[in-house]
């Protein structure tokens, strides 16, 4: 009972004074039921004779006739009915969207652990105030350009180790709304309107920036310089089959990149030019960026092991995919090549390096800058959304029903 | 604190606590007082006083009546007329009287007031001693539990004083005839003495100690009419002076054994009065008080 009670909401608390009428009731009745008070100067005489007399205290506590009692339950359930009782809504859910930056910055080392590392503290901080009983967190990353939303306490901890290839920094400018919390290293400039943030700042990190055909291009905090590589050269992999002037063309592209190239597969190329053997093979014509040719093609898949592939070459079917790491091609022979032939190179090159990683240790001058002092700043809060558990019963239609069920039986015998 | 008389709390609430004298009284004591003369004068002849009686001062004699005290008998007339003759005496001017007036809560009870039916006769006794030259004392008890009021009417003084100051008193307290008639000094000097109240806080024993030789004693029991004529039903009584209550259901029964235990209680103050010659008159508060004097005094 008095969880079912403690369950209820009220409306119109102010009716609830209405509970007052059923005391009220009683009160009355025991007032004019109450023997008259007369004063004597023989009470000796009486209470001599009190053992003969009855103790009208005893029958007046039995005095209140049934009705009444019906009459008073009556008046109590009209009471609760005037209260608005209803059962009480679970509370508003709110959520809270924390997009998680993996851009190659991110990943950049920061005392002890990374800047990544460090942001998500900070923004563990800023919610651990705004976070109210009930709310929800749900992380957000953009992966290969696809939005990947997870829930939990925590984001996944495959989202805490460095992607295969250059990672993407989420569109910010599409995510300023109300209760978005920005993860990332450099405080958002200009602030978002909306949103909240939380960076992890950080110094600038010099190192390597990239590749060159002598060797590698270091960054030392303000200017490039080029020193031969240390290690050995990562290794752009080619497996057949594959169109002859597709294969030229990487190798020429790779020696440009400063890649090394192998025949065949291997298992820790930077990239990997891949053909398909498998399937039939028609012939189709094919074309982009200025350039078509005639082709005998097999079915480029839509992905592999490593995750979806992406369209870059399909007549009705695509012949060319690529993702972080690999291209895959279907094309086996390209014929009556026309159109520039520096278009035709151009795309390919283009194509790889979409497709390249930067090699390991690698990372971008701009990544590399430095993100400033961290910090945060709560923006609006999360938009309640409505709990969708449907109306609440009526319970005061009820108890008004109840409240008149037993007053027409409190009525009863003089209705009849 | 005495509990209320109405609701059963609170301060007390006495039904008819005051005393308060209608305009035409002191007419109709005097109307009472002329009276009761003639019926003496008409009973005992010419000169005689309604009042006297039991002095000292020698004024006639007058045939015996069946019931009187053996001891009033002039024998000597007696023996040379061979009829029966008592020796008629007049008090002495100057004859001191005490009224002793109950004053407590109990007196309270009511309507019509023991207290106000009471300061009634006291009054007309008051009167009716000035008018044959006493010196007359009333004193009234304490509310308070204080020292009892007092007010002593001589033959010069109006007797409106005396009214203005029975109707000052009120009813309330506990100290009533019993705290009075424990200290009979206070009337050592009265030839006669009334004690009016309602005698329910005082056994006789009480008043018996004002008993002296050559004084006068009456006694005046009041009782409201609800003490008299409880009613049916339910009812919650409750003693103004201990504030006790008692709540009942009463029947005709119960009013029957009530009213046998009043009376067995009433008997006992007549007989002893009787028994110890102590003019005795119980009535209830609707009585006027010219019947209360009358029947004290004739």
């Amino acid at each position: 009972m008095l969880e079912v009670l403690a369950s209820l909401e009220w409306t119109r608390p102010a009716g609830l004074a209405a509970l007052i009428l059923p005391v009220v009731l009683l009160l009355m009745h025991r007032a004019r039921s109450r023997p008259p008070s007369r004063a004597t100067g023989t009470l000796g005489l009486w209470r001599d004779l009190e053992g003969a007399s009855r103790r009208a205290d005893e029958h007046l506590r039995r005095a209140v006739p049934p009705r009444l009692w019906l009459l008073c339950a009556a008046l109590t359930l009209g009471a609760l009915a005037l209260g608005g009782p209803r059962t009480m809504r679970p509370p508003a859910e709110r959520t809270w969207s924390v997009i998680v930056d993996r851009s190659p910055s991110m990943f950049l080392p920061l005392g002890e652990g990374t800047r990544l590392g460090g942001a998500l503290a900070t923004a563990r901080e800023a919610l651990a105030g705004a976070l109210a009983p009930g709310d929800r967190l749900e992380w957000v990353a953009f992966i290969d350009g696809e939005r990947s939303v997870r829930g939990g306490g925590d984001p996944p901890a495959a989202w805490l180790e460095p992607p295969f290839g250059a990672g993407d920094e989420p569109p910010w400018e599409t995510l300023d709304a109300p209760g978005v919390l920005w993860v990332s290293d450099a405080p958002p400039e200009p602030a978002p309107g909306f949103a909240s943030w939380a960076a992890s700042g950080g110094a600038a990190v010099p190192g390597p920036v990239g590749l060159t055909r002598e060797g590698e291009v270091v960054w030392d905090g303000e200017r490039l310089s080029s020193r031969p590589l240390a290690g050995a050269r990562p290794t752009l992999a080619v497996v057949e089959p594959l169109p002859r002037q597709v294969r030229e063309l990487a190798g020429h592209w790779a020696r440009e990149r400063g890649l090394a190239l192998a025949e065949g597969a291997s298992p820790g190329a930077l990239l990997e030019l891949r053909g398909v053997a498998g399937g039939p093979q028609v012939a189709v014509g094919v074309g982009r960026d200025g350039w078509s040719a005639g082709a005998q093609a097999r079915r480029a898949p839509l992905a592999d092991s490593r995750g979806p592939l992406a369209p870059w070459l399909s007549d009705e079917v695509r012949r060319v995919s690529f993702g972080p790491g690999r291209v895959v091609c279907a094309l086996q022979t390209l014929e009556k090549l026309s159109g520039d032939p520096a278009a035709f190179a151009v795309s390919w090159a283009e194509l790889l390096d979409d497709a390249c990683p930067p090699p390991a240790g690698c990372v971008t001058v701009v990544e590399r800058l430095a993100a400033g002092r961290g910090g945060s700043a709560l923006g609006a809060l999360p938009v309640p959304a409505p709990s969708g558990r449907g109306e609440h019963p009526p319970v005061d239609a009820w108890l008004a029903l109840c409240a008149l069920v037993v007053a027409a039986g409190a009525c009863w015998p003089r209705l009849r | 604190m005495i509990p209320d008389a109405q609701t059963g709390s609170g301060p007390a609430r006495l039904p008819a606590p005051g005393v308060h004298f209608a305009p035409d009284y002191l007419a109709r004591v005097e109307r009472l007082l002329l009276r009761l003369a003639g019926a003496r004068e008409r009973r005992e002849g010419p000169g005689r006083s309604a009042l006297a009686g039991g002095g000292e001062e020698f004024t006639g004699y007058r045939p015996y009546r069946p019931g009187e005290d053996l001891r009033a008998v002039d024998w000597n007339l007696l023996a040379r007329l061979d009829r029966p003759f008592v020796r008629v005496t007049r008090r002495e001017a100057g004859e001191r009287w005490a009224i002793l007036v109950d004053a407590s809560a109990s007196m309270g009870v009511g309507p019509p007031g023991k207290l106000a039916r009471a300061a009634e006769v006291a009054a007309a006794l008051a009167c009716a001693g000035q008018r044959i030259g006493a010196v007359v004392r009333v004193v009234v008890s304490d509310p308070a539990d204080g020292a009892p009021s007092e007010f002593t009417l001589r033959s010069r003084i109006d007797p409106q004083a005396l009214l203005r100051f029975l109707e000052c008193r009120r009813a309330g307290g506990d100290a009533g005839l019993a705290s009075l008639l424990a200290a009979p000094r206070r009337v050592a000097d009265a030839g006669r003495v009334f004690v009016v109240g309602d005698l329910l806080d005082v056994d006789f024993a009480a008043l018996a100690g004002l008993l002296r030789r050559g004084r006068e004693l009456g006694a005046v029991q009041l009782l409201a009419p609800v003490e008299f004529e409880p009613p049916v039903g339910a009812v919650e009584w409750w003693d103004p002076e201990g504030g006790e209550r008692l709540r009942l259901r009463v029947d005709r029964a119960t009013v029957s054994a009530y009213e046998r235990r009043l009376e067995q209680h009433l008997d006992s103050w007549r007989t002893s009065c009787a028994r110890h010659r102590i003019a005795y008159a119980c009535t209830g508060t609707r009585a006027d008080f010219e019947d209360i004097v009358r029947a004290l005094l004739c």
